[in-house]
């Protein structure tokens, strides 16, 4: 989890950062915000669970970052890349300063934290798969799984777009051998998928 | 493949990944859809805009008989006003150090919602258990005898066959003809005890004959036993020998023969075993029903003293109002919804056809005549507040609309109110209805909560047989005119071929895109004209 957060790509909190014109923005609203935030929450979570992180503090974080894009409505033109640079940099302070004392205080008997959607996760076997690739392939497979362009790729996380398609084809590459692996050792749950034949 | 799967192939410069693609979405779409049955999108919402989430389904026919809280905010949680309610009390105790306590309520109420599913589900079981076992009990012809008596039946044949085994040992040429010949012989008289023991369970007259075979055969068999003794022992010990066994394969006989009749069936036994099983399984669901009740009540306490020692702390309030609004947020989070009682089943006529309202009868002081249009949170508010106070109401509520409210004399006037208003309701109100789907931007497959509203809409409108079908495709506001016509066809269609393979007639359908600049956008509106009105 650390090497997923601590290499994430710092973003410059430019106002002038992806602002949309006037023209563009025409008709915005309230309802498009909660339509985005209803379509968009979900994935974000998702994406940020592929990156390493635990149900809940993906939900914190994909929280603060629409919570930010709320605020930011009007200057923000492309919030689906937005939101993915913010809710990466929140996943990563929230592992830095997660040192709320009266967060500590709250705990009680039998609140561990770790949900039955955790242990869903731990089962896995596909996002285990996922987890075990390098911090830069992990996070160009799921950009990519969230139907971003290359160019929008290398734009979220400052990489040439040669060297997204390349961390894409290594990890594609990383995954296929690791679930056949994971065939091979007839682990239950991949391998009635995987009966076709990789 | 799907989409996506085209998609990862193209990019990957046309290299086999077919199966790693949909081997990918599929565990994509799986993580994607654990996500959504555990995120509370409606809370969040309510955080960041103040509002409740956007209404999917803007219908009348609103399945509210079903939930009476869809498309409410989860938990009760009142939402902030209009203004910038992420610095109320509620909402920064929530947000901070109230979170965990919060979480754990959330959680024991969905674990409360199950339970309370599954007693609901136990209790049908037993009730069908109950009606099959009464069933067979009043088709069952015998006595009420346990059905493991019947196993004395197949000791009765054992000690038959070696009686009869006794007759043979010392006469046949070999012991294995005559072991099974002792056994042909102990089951024909088995065979034949049933026989005449079905005769009786039908109230049909035992033939005499039948008897007289019964005594011919054990007296066969005796006199065997007396040829077979006398060999080995001599008259007297044979004489005694041979008696003693014929009263045996008599007793045998009879005895089979009196277990069929008095005892019950092995249906009838499986039923008592599953009826017993299901009992069992609904006194330890109801059990675990009650533990969670126990907690939720126990960590409600626990959340109004914190947030009591929260408001103190922070906001430095009185004592007094600080336990007015933690007993406030207390009851909003821990309880899901007011006590709201729907119309009893007095009237057939509505509780069968019309899903489309539902009354709610309760107590209150004064009514808001003019608040006919309420949020989701603020008409929760408002019940739970009628409810509190004294008097009696009834209200039709539709969706997000209040349709009518008025005092009654007592709680059976208003639920009678409230169904005729109900019935009366549902007359004018599907003469036009329409249906709203929502679309995430630039996408026009119906997502899985919009294919499960639109299914449920459609059985709702079965009965209806509309004459036309209209369905209007809106699509994005920053696109194209070109991008925006073919994406709200795209929309449109999908609702179609959904609505066609739903049982909806192609022929009624109508699929148009009427506004390209999107002037409603994301979504598509499926508006059904009854009768005869195009």
């Amino acid at each position: 989890m650390s090497d997923a957060t601590d290499s994430v790509p710092d973003i410059p909190d430019d106002p002038q950062e992806g602002r949309a014109s006037a023209c563009d923005l025409a008709g915005v609203s309230t309802v498009e915000y909660a339509m985005v935030y209803e379509a968009e929450k979900p994935r974000l979570v998702r994406y940020l669970i592929q990156l390493g992180a635990n149900y809940h503090d993906a939900d914190d974080a994909a929280q603060r970052a629409l919570t930010q894009l709320y605020e930011k409505w009007t200057t923000v033109r492309h919030p689906k890349s937005w939101l993915r640079k913010v809710a990466s940099r929140e996943l990563g302070r929230a592992n830095i300063t997660n040192e709320n004392p009266l967060e500590r205080h709250d705990q009680l008997t039998g609140l561990s934290g770790h949900t039955d959607i955790d242990s869903l996760l731990e089962e896995d076997i596909v996002l285990l798969a996922i987890r075990q690739l390098p911090l830069l392939q992990r996070q160009v497979f799921a950009l990519r799984f969230d139907q971003f362009e290359t160019k929008e790729i290398s734009a979220i996380l400052q990489i040439t777009e040669a060297a997204v398609r390349q961390n894409l084809v290594r990890a594609r590459a990383r995954l296929k051998e690791f679930l056949q692996r994971d065939h091979r050792t007839g682990q239950d749950g991949i391998t009635l998928e995987l009966e076709g034949g990789i | 493949m799907d989409r996506e799967g085209i998609y990862w192939q193209r990019c990957d410069g046309g290299q086999n990944y077919s199966d790693l693609d949909a081997i990918l979405v599929a565990a994509g779409d799986r993580l994607l859809e654990n996500i959504h049955r555990h995120l509370d999108l409606a809370t969040g919402l309510a955080q960041i805009i103040g509002d409740p989430p956007l209404e999917e389904n803007a219908s009348r026919n609103h399945d509210l008989a079903d939930d009476s809280c869809a498309g409410e905010w989860p938990m009760g949680i009142r939402a902030p006003g209009s203004a910038n309610h992420a610095n109320s009390a509620e909402s920064r105790y929530l947000a901070g150090p109230g979170k965990a306590l919060y979480r754990y309520i959330a959680s024991l109420i969905n674990q409360q919602a199950y339970a309370s599913a599954k007693v609901k589900e136990l209790k049908g079981a037993i009730e069908r258990a109950e009606t099959r076992s009464r069933g067979r009990n009043d088709s069952h012809r015998g006595g009420d005898g346990p059905w493991p008596l019947r196993l004395l039946i197949a000791v009765a044949v054992a000690t038959a066959a070696a009686t009869v085994y006794v007759a043979l040992e010392a006469l046949a040429v070999g012991q294995s003809l005559a072991s099974g010949f002792a056994l042909l012989t102990a089951l024909v008289g088995a065979g034949m005890a049933c026989i005449l023991a079905d005769r009786r369970l039908n109230w049909l007259p035992v033939p005499k004959t039948a008897r007289i075979l019964e005594g011919f055969l054990v007296a066969v068999v005796t006199v065997l036993r007396y040829q077979s003794l006398r060999t080995q022992r001599g008259s007297l010990t044979a004489a005694g020998g041979a008696t003693f066994s014929a009263l045996i394969s008599a007793s045998t006989l009879a005895g089979i023969e009196i277990i069929v009749v008095q005892t019950r069936t092995f249906a009838m036994f499986l039923s008592t075993l599953q009826l017993s099983w299901t009992r069992w399984r609904a006194e330890v669901s109801i059990a675990r029903l009650a533990r969670i009740e126990a907690k939720v009540q126990s960590a409600a306490d626990e959340l109004e003293q914190h947030f009591i020692v929260f408001l103190l702390e922070t906001d430095g309030i009185p004592l007094s109002a600080a336990r007015a609004e933690a007993r406030s947020a207390r009851c909003l989070i821990s309880i899901r919804g007011i006590n709201a009682t729907p119309a009893p089943a007095a009237s057939p006529e509505f509780s069968a056809a019309d899903r489309s309202a539902v009354v709610i009868a309760g107590k209150m002081s004064t009514v808001d005549q003019s608040s006919s249009e309420l949020s989701t949170d603020r008409r929760r508010v408002f019940m739970k507040a009628l409810a509190a106070a004294t008097g009696t109401f009834a209200m039709v509520v539709t969706g997000l609309t209040v349709l009518h409210a008025q005092p009654s004399a007592n709680l059976a006037d208003a639920a009678e109110f409230g169904q005729s208003f109900a019935v009366r309701q549902r007359a004018n109100e599907i003469t036009t209805t329409q249906k709203i789907v929502m679309f995430p931007l630039s996408r026009y497959r119906l997502s899985l909560s919009a294919k499960v509203s639109l299914a449920k809409w459609v059985s709702s409108m079965a009965n209806l047989s509309p004459s036309h079908i209209t369905i209007k495709g809106y699509a994005d506001t920053a696109k194209a005119t070109a991008e925006n016509q073919n994406l709200a066809l795209m929309r449109a269609t999908s609702v179609a071929s959904f609505l066609v393979a739903h049982g909806v007639s192609a022929s009624t359908l109508s699929v148009i895109s009427p506004d390209p600049v999107a002037t409603q956008p994301l979504r598509v509106v499926v508006v059904v004209a009854d009768g005869s009105s195009p």
